[in-house]
């Protein structure tokens, strides 16, 4: 480290870094050129604002694995506030640059390897026109750039340079203003491309969230992780004269009037009103301002602004209410949209494109769900911009319950936030109970709310295609190990010996029942007997036998009844059959004898007419009805499920 | 609470199905629809008629023949 004296009042500037160039003096603020060993005065550098930054010159961090110190700082002021951009000494000395606004850290370095052939040029400050590629183009948020890495454009901005200090490896000018463009990869990368200087000079890197950074040395511990809370202010509105509350002085830059709709800026003393809502309406305003939020898994909040929102779709009105919620060392936004209740959060990045119009967010797939115009309606509270009146932007959702993100897009910004679906009796409990109970349960189904159907639908298909597979197994197994064999086989003629239509045991019934010759079932008390008949010849008539399996020596008899009915003619030019002309019945758990069967028939045969039949007598065999019976049964809610949440995705508002 | 009832539902069904699979498994997937009766007369080898197995249709007796 050497130790120069300052040009103008000859107080000690220490020089750590030899890449640095510039240095401010911290007694006098001037700003000076190292030429060899002493600093030649080139300005003065402003005052710095008091922004609560936790960072301050000596503060040191490592940012994975990369050990750096805060040796400098430039300090922009932009729409939102204040921007810090911390120069930083790596632990090989070279620079690096930290980021800071809204409590959002950005770890980024100057990038050298683009030729500045192909770093566009701008033409103006509002409006600003890009020239690259020898094409002029008037270039908003959302547009996409090539610099050795595809980068979308998040935001446009014009910044005005405050002041520095310490040391710095490139000058500034206080009061000079920068246009700014704020770049995002879809791989999560991070890049401004700072026009201050000719050609632009591109700084990319990544978004660094504060405890990755491993900060030490900070500024006020309690202050730094924002442990002491900034007391809430009263401010009397500018035009009404009611008496407001300013929860977050440290934060917000604009308050809207809950009484009047008068917008003010609270970043200027005078709090002088720079919008005006027509009309201002707390009906159906849910959370009051103030109103603090215990959600689980979100940090504690406490609601500070609310904006109504709508948009219109085939002449229909739609509206919605964002909360913004401001918690120590950031904010998230509260939607509420037809009583269901999303919690966002603000996004670094853009999220991947991928096939079938799904983006991809952290490994997560997002469907597109709709794309609207948004008009914002009225505003009351704080806000951390300069809220006005009528802002408009279009907003696109991609759904991937119980998570959404949504982007949007105005002229200057591109803002993507991740939503969380927040169940009704959850949001109840997250906040007070006066408050919990003005809350409607919802009657419509959410944008991004967990499907229950297709959580259910999922999990029964897992659980009927596993026991199906287990069915089938189990099949397959029994039908090897059958044994099939034929114990008794006998052919048979029927003649009709009664008058038709005599029912069986009545008095004009002829009995012609008859036993078989005895056979011999072996095998195990467990295995089944399967009886067969077959009629080939059958048509147009039906026989049925009551059938008696009769073990000879224990006098014990296993009855059941066996139809063969095959019918079949042409009615109106088409044909039917109906019926089979042969029948099967299975006899579970015959235990192993000497047996025989004896049959009794009856028919619809006329008198002197019958019909040749077979039968057959098998042991052991394996039916496949229980299989296609139970895998049937296993699959016949899933339809009902199916058709359930169907019929849920497509009540999603 | 209801809804972890509601979604236990399937899982129950799927359960009792599995175990009437393998009820009917072990069983060859045979049908139990017969009915068993025990002290059937001697004479049925000689007279068939003796016993009436009219299943499903009238109570059984045993008449003694035609």
């Amino acid at each position: 480290m050497s130790e120069l004296s300052c040009p103008n009042c000859g107080a000690p500037v220490p020089i750590i870094n030899k890449a640095s160039v510039y240095a401010v003096c911290s007694s006098c603020k001037t700003l000076s050129l190292k030429k060899d060993v002493n600093l030649e005065k080139i300005g003065t550098a402003g005052e710095l604002a008091d922004d609560h930054s936790i960072i301050q010159l000596g503060t040191q961090g490592n940012y994975k694995g990369t050990p750096f110190r805060v040796i400098g700082r430039i300090q922009l002021k932009f729409e939102l506030g204040f921007w810090n951009e911390w120069h930083l000494m790596e632990g090989d000395g070279s620079s690096a640059w930290l980021g800071e606004a809204q409590g959002s850290y950005y770890y980024t370095k100057l990038n050298v390897g683009i030729p500045t052939d192909k770093i566009p040029t701008l033409e103006g400050d509002e409006d600003p026109v890009v020239i690259a590629s020898g094409r002029r183009e008037r270039i908003t948020p959302g547009d996409s750039f090539y610099l050795g890495e595809n980068w979308t454009l998040k935001e446009i901005m014009k910044a005005v340079c405050v002041g520095g200090e310490g040391e710095l490896p490139i000058g500034f000018q206080t009061g000079y203003e920068a246009v700014l463009l704020d770049l995002a990869s879809e791989d999560g990368l991070f890049g401004t491309l700072d026009y201050s200087e000719s050609p632009a000079l591109l700084f990319s890197g990544s978004f660094a969230p504060l405890e990755e950074l491993n900060l030490t040395g900070l500024r006020q511990e309690e202050v730094a992780y924002n442990q002491a809370q900034i007391p809430a202010k009263s401010i009397e509105c500018k035009g009404c004269g009611a008496s407001l509350n300013q929860f977050s002085p440290d934060f917000s830059k604009s308050l809207a009037c809950e009484y009047c709709g008068s917008v003010m800026d609270t970043e200027s003393e005078d709090l002088k009103i720079i919008a005006k809502f027509d009309q201002v309406s707390k009906d159906n305003v849910l959370l009051p301002l103030g109103t603090p939020i215990k959600l689980p898994d979100f940090p504690e909040s406490k609601v500070i602004g609310v904006l109504r929102k709508s948009t219109e779709v085939d002449d229909e009105t739609y509206t919605w209410t964002d909360y913004l919620l401001r918690y120590k060392g950031g904010y998230a936004w509260l939607n509420e949209n037809g009583d269901n209740w999303t919690y966002f959060e603000p996004l670094p990045g853009v999220p991947k494109w991928a096939p079938g119009l799904k983006r991809i967010f952290q490994k997560r797939s997002y469907k597109w769900f709709a794309n609207a115009d948004s008009n914002t309606d009225f505003a009351l509270g704080e806000f951390y911009w300069k809220v006005s009146a009528g802002e408009k932007a279009q907003i696109e959702d991609f759904i991937s319950p119980p998570y959404m993100i949504s982007s949007e897009r105005t002229d200057k910004e591109l803002f993507w936030s991740k939503g969380t679906f927040i169940p009704f009796e959850t949001m109840k409990s997250a906040v007070p109970l006066d408050t919990a109970s003005k809350l409607r349960k919802p009657e419509i189904v959410g944008v991004c709310e967990p499907n229950p159907f297709k959580i259910r639908l999922k999990r029964n298909l897992w659980v009927a295609s596993a026991l199906t597979a287990i069915f089938l197994a189990f099949q397959v197994y029994g039908c090897i190990k059958a044994k099939n064999q034929i114990v008794y086989q006998g052919k048979f003629k029927y003649v009709q010996t009664s008058m038709p239509n005599s029912e069986i045991g009545s008095t004009n019934f002829r009995d012609n029942s008859f036993v078989t010759d005895v056979f011999e079932l072996k095998g195990e008390a467990s295995e089944n007997v399967e009886i067969q008949i077959e009629a080939p010849e059958l048509d147009n008539k039906y026989l049925f036998f009551s059938a008696a399996l009769i073990n000879e020596d224990t006098d014990t008899a296993y009855d059941t009844s066996i139809e063969t009915s095959y019918y079949h003619g042409v009615d109106d030019g088409e044909s039917w059959s109906e019926g089979s002309k042969s029948d099967s019945k299975s006899l579970a758990e015959i235990p192993p004898g000497r047996y025989y069967l004896r049959l009794e028939s009856q028919s619809d045969f006329p008198v002197g007419w019958g019909s040749d039949y077979n039968v057959k007598v098998i042991r052991d065999v394996m039916s496949p009805a229980p299989f296609f019976l139970f895998s049937i049964f296993l699959w016949l809610p899933l339809i009902y499920t199916f058709f359930r949440s169907y019929s849920f995705e497509s009540k999603r508002v | 609470m209801w809804n972890f009832i509601k979604g236990l539902v399937y899982p129950l069904f799927a359960a009792s199905l599995g175990l009437g699979f393998f009820s009917e498994y072990t069983k060859g997937g045979a049908s139990t629809d017969f009915e068993e009766v025990n002290q059937v007369p001697k004479t049925v080898r000689q007279n068939p008629g003796i016993y009436r197995s009219h299943y499903a249709w009238f109570t059984r007796n045993f008449p003694g023949g035609k």
